[in-house]
């Protein structure tokens, strides 16, 4: 079967000469469907620049992303984010909702932005297993860190998109409530039959993947 | 029926959508009435005829070829959403390249959610060749455990029969024989329970249940080797709780976990118990001050019949099954299990179980 997501010989460099930082060199990587893949590096080993270039956000020096068999820097940069807006989830470490809307609106977001219809029971049954089905009408800014990543998850999952990219999703709660949280984003993912390739610095997290990738200067090994 | 009756029959049925057909007459009639309707009010207007005319028949004729026109654009996208359902159905359905899914609109809506079907039809197809794979590497990982300690055994036993041998070497090779078989039940018994729960025959029955009699039940199994080592087990104090779980199996599970802490722990250590109810989860947390788990092997020791390489471990005898069967029961649970770096030496193990139960979690 096609793998979901395929990296060939992805490169990334930056500045020239001696000066020149490799921040991805020569990385090629596969991810199947419905795979939880954990890439683990520490600080500056290019795995957030990885992340970026996997969901489109960057342009590679050379070397390919593959998605669902589209070849994403083929693509116009306006093509390029209607395919992000419907194939591609994202969670970020500062989970990035949106301030004036309430949970609710946050998670159906980018299922409105597209034109949608919004299938209410689907997006219903992943509110009541994030457990957020009682805080719909709240603000981002009175929820905790842990409810605000969980509407991240929500919206990430709610447009059903073909690969999901989270980036140090628990980096800013604390270590409980981290290993809570990435239980959730594992079973709702399994639950749903998504992929998921998750960034992290910390093994612990790591653990509950199904593969790990170790990132170590822009390159993959293991 | 005669033959040209027979020809117009297989005719009218080659179209396929007659009843489109039958929509676009309909549509045809209607709009056709209504302009004519439309320009019977117009007569008392005075036009001149020639104009009239002119003016209702262009009308007609430009009703006329929109009506086609849409029918025409109706019927290719049925024949297309037909085309891909009838591959799907004979399984000859093959991923088209995305470009046109990137407009929008309800025909690329459609190509996309055919996509998705398509593409679950698949992961299905794949899902079954891999438990196909994984039931063959099951049977060719458990006669390989199984050899060696059979193979101690018969050696053991031909050195019995050897006239050669000593009363006190016979006693000797007797006494290994034993504990050979002694290993080669507790294998077996593991690898029942093993085999069992992959092939599903096993089926966990999660019901509201107290979590502190699970745990007494789990510590009960354990209680007496940890005694002959002199390790004590705590179990911090906690308000019980009612939740869904399967006691028996969850019991065993803690159980596993609890007889792993025991035997890489060594003796006069605590081994302490904690349950913490969380947001969605309640974690129970067995924390030990044995030989700990490097971060690095925290991925492998729950992999199935994975044994760690230290020479603490290779010394202990074990399958390598037990941590790969508590992950196994928690997660059919929905729960989930991991190792914790503990504060000083030693491991914790956390396991979690979700406060409400879902059954879709069973995978």
């Amino acid at each position: 079967m096609q793998p979901i997501l395929e990296t060939i010989d992805l490169v990334k460099y930056y500045g020239d000469g001696d000066s020149q930082i490799k921040a991805i060199d020569h990385t090629s990587i596969t991810v199947s469907h419905g795979e939880f893949v954990a890439v683990v590096g520490r600080s500056g080993s290019g795995k957030s620049t990885l992340l970026h270039m996997l969901g489109g956000l960057d342009r590679p020096d050379s070397g390919q992303v593959i998605i669902s068999g589209q070849d994403l820097f083929s693509l116009q940069d306006e093509q390029l984010a209607v395919f992000r807006r419907r194939k591609i989830g994202f969670i970020f470490q500062d989970f990035n909702l949106i301030p004036a809307l309430n949970v609710w609106e946050n998670i159906v977001l980018p299922i409105g932005l597209d034109g949608k219809r919004v299938n209410k029971d689907y997006v219903m049954d992943i509110i009541q297993s994030i457990g957020m089905e009682d805080r719909l009408k709240a603000l981002p800014s009175t929820l905790s860190g842990g409810q605000k990543q969980r509407t991240a998850i929500a919206r990430a999952l709610a447009s059903r998109p073909a690969i999901i990219l989270a980036d140090e999703p628990t980096g800013n709660l604390d270590s409980h409530t981290e290993m809570e949280v990435v239980a959730m984003l594992k079973s709702c993912v399994a639950k749903y039959g998504q992929t998921l390739v998750m960034i992290t610095h910390d093994e612990t997290i790591a653990q509950m993947a199904d593969r790990t990738l170790i990132i170590e200067d822009g390159k993959v090994v293991g | 029926m005669d033959g040209r009756g027979v020809e117009k029959m297989i005719k009218t049925q080659e179209r396929g959508y007659i009843w489109l057909e039958q929509e676009l007459r309909k549509y045809l009639g209607i709009s056709t009435a209504g302009i004519a309707v439309f320009f019977l009010f117009l007569l008392p207007a005075g036009l001149p005829l020639s104009y009239y005319a002119a003016l209702f028949a262009v009308a007609i004729l430009a009703n006329g070829i929109w009506c086609y026109l849409t029918y025409r654009r109706k019927y290719r996208d049925y024949l297309e959403i037909s085309d891909c359902l009838e591959a799907l159905e004979t399984g000859s359905y093959r991923q088209k390249p995305e470009a046109d899914a990137l407009k929008t609109g309800i025909r690329s809506q459609m190509q996309e959610q055919m996509e998705r079907v398509g593409r679950a039809a698949e992961v299905y197809k794949k899902q079954l060749e891999e438990e196909k794979e994984n039931t063959k590497a099951m049977i060719t990982d458990i006669s390989h455990q199984l050899k060696t300690p059979v193979a101690a055994l018969g050696l053991s036993l031909e050195l019995l029969g050897d006239a050669q041998v000593t009363e006190a070497e016979k006693q000797e090779f007797l006494e290994r024989g034993k504990r050979e078989v002694e290993k080669l039940n507790h294998l077996m018994g593991t690898l029942v329970n093993l085999s069992r729960l992959e092939a599903d025959m096993i089926r966990l029955e999660p019901r509201k249940a107290g979590l502190k009699a699970t745990l007494v039940r789990a510590v009960n199994g354990i209680y007496l080797k940890a005694e002959e080592k002199k390790i004590e087990i705590e179990m911090k104090e906690f308000s019980d709780m009612e939740i869904v779980h399967d006691p028996r199996w969850t019991a065993e599970a803690i159980s596993n976990v609890l007889d792993n802490s025991v035997k890489y722990s060594p003796g006069g250590s605590t081994i302490s118990i904690r349950v913490e109810p969380m947001v969605s989860y309640i974690f129970i947390e067995v924390e030990d001050e044995g030989i700990g788990i490097e971060k690095s092997e925290y991925q492998n020791i729950f992999k199935r019949f994975y044994r760690g390489k230290r020479p603490e471990v290779e010394g202990q005898e074990g399958a390598g099954v037990g941590l790969y069967l508590v992950r196994k029961i928690f997660e059919e649970q929905g729960g989930n299990v991991c190792a914790v770096p503990a504060h000083r030496r030693g491991t914790v193990i956390r396991m979690m179980l979700p406060k409400k139960y879902s059954a879709e979690f069973a995978v």
